[in-house]
């Protein structure tokens, strides 16, 4: 067997069969597209998904107060059970699971003026702890509440990056001036922004944060807004709210079955459960990303079954002038390789150009924030392609073994 | 040349079975110029294949240049039809994509012939069957005349020592055939074999020796199925 023959006869046919050749090769590289977007951009989905739901932090509880619904050791119903300060302390000393505990005050509309700009904003009096617990990182060239802050009760602010748009535009805001309720405060620090699924205040682009002493000392608040906890393992958080229930019941004298007397939001579980709605999604793609596979792998199929069906006649000339079978079957073979290898090559790289493109566009809408950084995976356009490439092969292959062991006799005949 | 001896061809479509050939005893020596001849169905195109290598038999032996060739691998056969047989169709089968150069080219590519040797060897046949001018031409801008022209240079690419033609000015009007007829007379003077199936009996005279064929069996002269024709009886040269 010569390798040179096999090059010279695949080059003389390449030329014949040229537009047919390149019509497979579009099936195939549409298909590898297909799938390596569809799949691309559930990927980039789910992880914005994910980093959208610990936008509001990862691996945290928040606990409000609520109203006792059962009598307990002498008090009635409808009492309203509030959180203070030194309840923080309390948790902490009493539940050994709690990694961290950090409670919030909340204020509506207060008036905040930055120059000639006059806003009515969101306030939060808060503790150290929130940066990590809330994720309320800061941006380069800032920093958040500290202790210091807390300890001094000092007049300073963390704004969410979008408040902090509405004040200063894009001028620096680090180290400027601004006044809540008349009172001068410096900027310390700026949000970096992330993507937030989910809140219960609103979202933290728009929050200016204080120090939880000054916020008291300013506007005199007696409870908490809530307390926002982070147990050390993230199983059995329903156990956990048990015991938070005993704890705090001990403490209020309210009944620890009375689930009425404090609300929670599991975010942890909450988490785990959009986990869960995100595989679901993965393996949705799949099998769509499957069927789209299926249908090119088909349309592949039938080209190549066509193709050599309608070349008998030419595979019973090469017969009767002294060709091999093995000649003709090898020249098919590397046919439908390599159509697949160059489809599948030009898909993957079409895809990945389309991509970048695509993630460099900017684009101000919350919905394309989520859809908008697909992930291409590597691996899956080589299984893609390997896979296409088997289907290639083998409609390609059958029809070829098929068609060189019939006898040239037949093969001239056929029409 | 061709010594075949008790031949015999089965043709098994499901539940049915057709003797195409049967009792075929044939002595054929170099250099002769044989017409065989018969009507439809009587297995004149089947004897060809057999002769040629496009086919086996179901009984019988033949030796082809003294080469047991009945019991052949096919890759032994496809070697035997590459060198040292020739095959002209009556549907000139070339193949239509390709120019007459390619398809002329073709046996050589399978047979491994250098470039060089290959390309003068393309030329020299084409200018050979009067088609020098026509090598980029495919057959689609040919007449059937030149197209036989083109299949005729194809079979004798590897230089073989037997002819087989199969009616080759059947799809031809007369004056191209008859250009065709020359080509094999002359082919026949240069030292080949040349076996031609024919229902035209110009070319049958063209010829030094008939076989008649009928139902599968070779007759006399005289129309009489025998079992057994040498070829002194058939009055060789």
């Amino acid at each position: 067997m010569s390798p040179s023959i096999i090059y010279n006869i695949f080059m003389r046919d390449f030329r014949k069969q040229r537009k047919r050749m390149l019509l497979t090769l579009v099936a195939i590289l549409w298909g590898t597209m297909s799938i390596m977007m569809l799949l691309g951009f559930g990927e980039g989905l789910k992880v914005q998904f994910m980093k959208g739901t610990v936008g509001l932090g990862q691996g945290i509880v928040i606990m409000w107060g609520g109203q006792t619904s059962i009598a307990h050791e002498g008090f009635g119903k409808g009492r309203r059970i509030h959180l203070y300060e030194s309840d923080i302390e309390y948790l902490k000393k009493n539940l050994p699971e709690l990694k961290e505990v950090a409670g919030e005050y909340i204020r509506w509309s207060v008036e905040i003026r930055q120059d000639d700009n006059i806003l009515s904003e969101r306030i939060n009096g808060v503790f150290p702890a929130y940066r990590d617990m809330r994720n309320m990182i800061p941006e380069m060239g800032g920093r958040f509440i500290n202790q210091l802050d807390i300890d001094l009760k000092r007049r300073v602010a963390f704004l969410g990056d979008d408040v902090k748009k509405r004040l200063f535009g894009d001028k620096e805001a680090v180290g400027e001036t601004i006044y809540i309720q008349k009172m001068p405060f410096k900027v310390i620090g700026v949000m970096k922004h992330k993507v937030q699924m989910n809140s219960y205040q609103g979202q933290d682009e728009d929050v200016i944060v204080i120090p939880a002493t000054t916020f008291v000392s300013i506007f005199g608040d007696p409870y908490l807004d809530n307390i926002v906890y982070q147990p050390h393992s993230m199983d059995n958080t329903k156990a956990l709210e048990k015991r938070v229930f005993e704890v705090m019941g001990a403490r209020y004298k309210f009944n620890p079955d009375d689930d009425r007397a404090l609300s929670f939001w599991d975010v942890i579980e909450m988490t785990r459960m959009t986990n869960n709605i995100m595989i679901g999604i993965e393996i949705f793609l799949g099998i769509i990303g499957g069927l789209t596979l299926l249908i090119a792998s088909v349309g592949v199929a039938n080209i190549m079954y066509v193709s050599i069906k309608e070349r008998t006649r030419e595979i019973g000339v090469k017969m009767a002038v002294g060709g091999r079978r093995i000649y003709i079957v090898i020249q098919f073979l590397l046919e439908a390789l390599g159509i697949t290898f160059l489809g599948g090559f030009f898909g993957i790289a079409i895809t990945y150009i389309l991509t970048e493109a695509f993630k460099r566009v900017p684009i101000e809408s919350e919905a394309i924030e989520l859809l908008g950084k697909p992930t291409i995976s590597l691996e899956i356009g080589l299984v893609v392609v390997l896979i296409l490439g088997i289907m290639g092969l083998l409609s390609g292959l059958f029809p070829a073994l098929k068609a060189a062991s019939v006898n040239p006799v037949e093969a001239l005949r056929y029409e | 040349m061709i010594s075949m001896k008790n031949i015999r061809k089965v043709y098994n479509t499901g539940k049915v079975s057709f003797e195409a050939l049967r009792d075929i005893n044939l002595e054929v020596e170099d250099n002769e110029y044989i017409a065989i001849v018969g009507p439809s169905g009587s297995g004149k195109s089947t004897l060809m294949n057999l002769i040629g290598c496009l086919d086996t038999p179901s009984d019988g032996e033949y030796y082809l240049s003294g080469r047991k060739v009945d019991s052949l691998t096919a890759n032994e056969l496809a070697e035997v039809r590459n060198r040292e047989v020739g095959f002209v169709f009556q549907a000139f089968n070339l193949l239509p994509y390709a120019s007459a150069y390619e398809n002329v080219e073709l046996p050589l590519l399978f047979s491994g012939m250098r470039s060089k040797k290959r390309k003068k060897r393309v030329v020299d046949l084409l200018n050979r069957v009067g088609l020098g001018e026509k090598l980029q031409n495919k057959p689609t801008e040919m007449s059937g005349g030149e197209m036989q022209r083109v299949a005729i240079a194809r079979a004798l690419g590897n230089d073989p020592k037997l002819i087989l033609a199969d009616e080759p000015t059947g799809n031809l009007d007369t004056k191209s055939g008859a250009e065709i007829i020359k080509i094999f007379d002359e082919l026949w003077e240069t030292g080949h074999t040349v076996i031609v199936i024919t229902h035209d009996m110009n070319i049958a005279n063209h010829c030094r020796r008939t076989i008649k064929l009928k139902d599968g069996m070779i007759y006399n002269g005289n129309g009489f199925p025998v079992k057994k024709q040498t070829a002194s009886a058939a009055g060789l040269n």
